[in-house]
């Protein structure tokens, strides 16, 4: 041992720990998830369950930022889960916004609790549950651009439908916008081109299983919404919230080891 | 993956079940010549239908057009609901303003590569109101 090189150990212990930037990234996705249960909540026409649902997520938010340790985030999570379908139950209205959060908060914290159960340990529980958010991500992506290939095939590109779509918002909104929408709406080729980069990017949704590829898809994901926005006025804010954070979330994971031994 | 195959097919199997949904934002929409925008004029002039209450003379339950594919029926169904929970009662007397809820019917004529835009305005529901 004399003379040889100290031993690993304590370097390689370290992974166990949660590094710097996967905590950081942490506390990202859960304050993305609190961003998008206030904008979920504002969505929402019955003022108890929005100031339930925003409470929900203060709490569970909090119980993240104080390193909560144990079930407490899991128990925070699931209620905010529960009652973000409350709010449906209450305001039968479906609101696509505030769904995919709830979603994906829904798979972290089942994902969390089956981890823990099998006992795997307290960071590999926390990066199963953030792939399992993932998943549900790219599922509600790649379910939407199917939906629009279902229902009507190529049509919902090479039709005058997104033409129409945009035509129908020129009558509403701020003259800038209005002339926006109208000048789009006079310009097939475009229509036809935006139309159809919008349902590749939703058909594409299935690379955002693989992190490498995250941040480029959300980089593409949010300028759709952004388009979506300008054109047809539906701010998706949690959508592109949830989907940066959880790209940038996606650090390399940090996997624990056994200490090596056997070193010199 | 387990994730992303259970939400896909749950999605597929129970439609909009919480927490699943298929997302079909605007799925539908697509082949259609035509589309509706819902206005609620008063005296010719586009106004919020919010601003009014003690509705008589409208049945919120007949509002969307009839023919029209109308992608925004969300605003109805929020006028709807509106109209719905601010009736005027029998007691209260009627209101001294006409609403009018009409339709904005557009087309699009493409022809040349360029597209020109039509409209046409067909009403639904005319009654009176107060202003709040």
């Amino acid at each position: 041992m004399n003379g040889g090189p100290p031993p690993r150990a304590s370097t390689i212990s370290s992974t166990v720990a949660i590094p710097g930037s996967s905590r950081w990234a942490r506390r990202a996705f859960f304050v993305a998830l609190l961003f998008a249960g206030i904008a979920a909540a504002m969505n929402v026409r019955h003022a108890g369950s929005t100031w339930v649902i925003f409470g929900a997520f203060a709490v569970y938010v909090a119980a993240i930022a104080l390193h909560a340790r144990r079930l407490v985030p899991a128990i925070t999570g699931a209620v905010a889960f529960a009652l973000l379908g409350l709010s449906w139950w209450v305001d039968p209205d479906v609101h696509h916004a505030k769904l995919l959060p709830a979603a994906a908060l829904g798979a972290w914290v089942a994902a969390w609790i089956v981890a823990r159960a099998m006992r795997r340990d307290p960071v590999v529980a926390e990066i199963i549950a953030r792939e399992a958010a993932c998943g549900v991500v790219a599922a509600a992506y790649v379910g939407a651009g199917i939906a629009k290939l279902a229902a009507s095939g190529l049509a919902w590109v090479t039709s005058s439908n997104l033409a129409l779509l945009a035509a129908e918002r020129a009558i509403i909104g701020p003259d800038w916008l209005r002339s926006i929408r109208l000048e789009v709406a006079r310009t097939p080729w475009l229509c036809t081109a935006l139309a159809a980069a919008s349902l590749a990017i939703e058909l594409a949704g299935v690379v955002f299983l693989l992190p490498r590829a995250r941040r480029v898809y959300a980089i593409a994901a949010v300028l759709m919404h952004l388009g979506v926005a300008v054109l047809l006025g539906y701010v998706y804010a949690p959508w592109m919230v949830l989907i940066v954070a959880l790209a940038w979330a996606s650090v390399p994971p940090a996997i624990p080891r056994r200490p090596r031994t056997d070193l010199p | 993956m387990i994730a992303f195959v259970v939400y896909a097919a749950g999605s597929w199997i129970l439609g909009e079940v919480y927490p699943f949904s298929r997302f079909d934002m605007y799925a539908s929409s697509a082949g259609r010549s035509e589309g509706a925008v819902p206005v609620f004029l008063v005296e010719g002039r586009e106004v919020d239908v919010t601003d009014y209450d003690l509705f008589s003379g409208i049945d919120p339950d007949a509002l969307l057009p009839p023919d029209v594919p109308c992608s925004m029926e969300y605003v109805v169904r929020d006028a709807a609901r509106w109209i719905a929970s601010h009736r005027k009662s029998e007691t209260q007397p009627e209101g001294p303003v006409t609403i009018t809820i009409a339709y904005r019917i557009l087309s699009i004529d493409e022809t040349d590569g360029a597209s020109t835009l039509r409209e046409r305005t067909r009403v639904v529901a005319e009654g009176r109101a107060w202003r709040r």
